[in-house]
């Protein structure tokens, strides 16, 4: 698959690595010129986004071993959908 | 009283009975003009107090349009005609007439201006959007429509209860400041709690809202929980116990949606987490707070909208909304797919898109009142909409792997009231000031700051990174086909299990005890009247003359005591 159509992971990836930067080197900018007041260190949001992300993700796998049943635990899984017949 | 009769909630109400009457292809019609016209009607109206009228010696304002009511009003005005536009293939009847009859009580709650008023139209609500979700007609549907009835009459009940108790005690039926110290304020806040999707009342939502048909989910998304985020606003600002509940709500949705695999699902965890961030502000309950839960509200309504409406026209085409069934749909629905990520990008609070402009603003106002610990839970409750919202939705529906399925994209409607809904979503975060000069409170914030923007851009694009190294490093969870158990498991095993065990047992005890007393009933009816021929029957046989003398004597006797009473 080639990393130019929208289909393809590596764009994908390139422009949040391209954004991450922007947004790092905007943050050591304003905190270069004593625009931040209050925030701790450069890089804080980055490490809040990066960090509770991470914390999720593998928060959740752990609460699904614990939630998870089979498709049908309740009841018969559903037919699919299908739209009126003389529907667009 | 002209104020009652011009009250858009009514106009609705009489488009509700006309659709049910009319052909489909007729009534789909007033589902676009009706809330055009009631829109139309509210404007002029804006400020307006009235419909006032006296019941039991008790006032009822039917009609009140201040600033926080109005907003409100205008919201659902506007979600009514985009979802209507969405559903304008339907050819049922009964949708679209609830459909309507669900905006109707809707507005005609937020416009209320008294407890019994809401009350009447908030049942209303429960019981339309009931039937939206039983119009699916599939056996889950009507299974899920009956715990959401329950549940939701369950709410109508308790704000019934608190507002009996508030009356009784105080001779008032103003819906004002209400307060947990109020007479009735506990059991109407939980009556409202419910339709807000409260930690452990919240399942309704993600039990019904993946069963209705692609439109009605998007109608149901709209109205319930933003008429009850609403009436918090109105009823309990600044109860310090909503903050921590909508701490609560912001958090616990995520982990469910990061192994959900129901798209629709995803949203409807999505949408209580979004809730939450409403509540916390109506707990701080500032003017800045309560404009931003507003505004947050106002915002949520459109983008949530947007989202179930592409994952409704994606289950259009393809037939399910399964993440494990779904892929690289962006070949075959780019509309659908562009759509989607520019609700994604806005629920997210990316700068220039709606989400951010609101949602702003009650982050602001946590960290004005020094509250560092919820700002920072908040914080990572906002990590989570990137992954539910911002990412997992649009990534594993339109790219991810490719599921070989090509449909022809949504149909022409669809991607009007598509393109209409993500224009507004673009329209308020370029130019916040529309939204903000219609919230409770005047304000003049501002947004965009560098330091806002950079602080959300970072956050945005880190959470990013981390779902980039994730799912390239095969860490992510796999979208898996299964059932994850919520608190409906509570309702729907145990305590089911114990029902079900009462009732068997009672009729039980019930087959014991009459069982023999009505056999013999049974066998003297039979000897008295059914037998009457049988020589041994009581009424069989011959009977001696003595005994025919004493019943004559008896039964004239009876007859002269009737006649004297008489």
């Amino acid at each position: 698959m080639s990393s130019s159509n929208p289909g393809s992971p590596t764009l994908w990836a390139r422009l949040t690595i391209a954004g991450c930067a922007v947004a790092l080197i905007a943050d050591l900018i304003l905190w270069a010129t004593g625009h931040w007041h209050g925030k701790l260190f450069p890089g804080l949001y980055a490490l809040i986004g990066f960090g509770s992300y991470c914390a999720i993700v593998f928060g959740a796998m752990v609460w699904r071993k614990v939630v998870m049943r089979p498709e049908d635990y309740y009841e018969d899984v559903p037919a699919p959908y299908t739209p009126p017949e003389d529907a667009p | 009283m002209s104020h009652a009769l011009l009250h858009p909630a009514y106009l609705f109400f009489a488009a509700a009975a006309i659709a049910a009457a009319l052909p489909p292809r007729v009534a789909r019609w007033l589902l676009v003009i009706t809330p055009a016209i009631g829109l139309a009607l509210l404007i002029q109206l804006q400020g307006v107090t009235g419909g006032e009228f006296t019941l039991f010696g008790l006032e009822l304002v039917t009609f009140r349009a201040d600033r926080l009511a109005f907003i409100f009003g205008v919201i659902f005005h506007i979600a009514a005609l985009l979802a209507g536009v969405y559903a304008f293939h339907l050819r049922d009847r009964l949708e679209q007439s609830m459909t309507l009859l669900y905006a109707g009580a809707a507005i005609g709650a937020v416009l209320a201006g008294d407890l019994l008023t809401l009350f009447i139209h908030w049942e209303l609500t429960a019981i339309s959007s009931a039937l939206i979700v039983w119009a699916a007609r599939t056996p889950q549907a009507n299974a899920a429509g009956l715990r959401y009835m329950l549940w939701h009459i369950g709410s109508g009940l308790l704000v019934l209860g608190g507002v009996i108790i508030h009356v009784h005690a105080t001779g008032d039926l103003t819906f004002d400041a209400l307060g947990l110290d109020a007479p009735g304020g506990l059991l109407i806040l939980l009556g409202f709690g419910i339709k807000a999707g409260f930690p452990l009342l919240h399942n309704w939502m993600q039990d019904t809202y993946p069963r209705a048909t692609p439109s009605g989910t998007v109608t149901l998304s709209s109205f319930s929980t933003k008429l009850a985020i609403y009436a918090l606003a109105r009823g309990y600002a600044g109860e310090e116990v909503l903050i921590w509940i909508g701490v609560v709500m912001t958090l616990f949705p995520i982990f469910f949606a990061v192994i959900e695999n129901d798209l629709r699902k995803v949203l409807a965890y999505s949408l209580n987490n979004q809730l939450g961030f409403m509540v916390v502000g109506i707990g701080i309950g500032t003017e800045l707070a309560i404009n931003g839960a507003a505004a947050h509200a106002f915002a949520h309504i459109l983008y949530k909208s947007l989202l179930f409406m592409s994952m409704g026209a994606v289950l259009y085409r393809t037939g399910t909304a399964l993440a494990s069934q779904l892929g690289g749909l962006w070949r075959s629905m780019p509309v659908t797919m562009a759509c989607c990520i520019i609700a994604s990008l806005s629920i997210s609070g990316f700068p220039l898109f709606s989400g951010f402009v609101t949602k702003s603003m009650t982050m602001d106002a946590v960290s004005i009142e020094h509250l560092y610990l919820i700002w920072g839970l908040l914080m990572f409750a906002s990590a989570g909409v990137v992954d539910h919202s911002g990412i997992k939705v649009p990534f594993f529906a339109f790219f991810a792997h490719d599921s070989g399925q090509r449909p022809r994209g949504a149909p022409l409607h669809m991607r009007v009231a598509m393109l209409s809904t993500a224009g507004l979503c673009i329209g308020i975060g370029l130019f916040p000031g529309l939204l903000y000069n219609h919230l409770p409170y005047p304000t003049d914030f501002v947004p965009y700051t560098a330091g806002h923007v950079i602080a959300y851009l970072q956050l945005l694009f880190f959470a990013a990174l981390a779902f980039v190294w994730l799912f390239q490093s095969g860490r992510y969870p796999d979208e898996l086909r299964s059932t994850n158990l919520d608190s409906d498991w509570l309702i729907r095993k145990p305590l089911f299990a114990l029902a079900t065990g009462v009732y068997t047992t009672l009729a039980r005890l019930r087959d014991s005890l009459l069982h023999p007393a009505a056999a013999l009933a049974e066998r003297a009816i039979r000897r008295v009247f059914i037998d009457p021929a049988r020589p041994d029957a009581l009424l069989g046989g011959a009977w001696r003359s003595g005994a025919m003398v004493l019943w004559a004597v008896g039964l004239i006797g009876l007859y002269v005591l009737l006649f004297v009473v008489g």
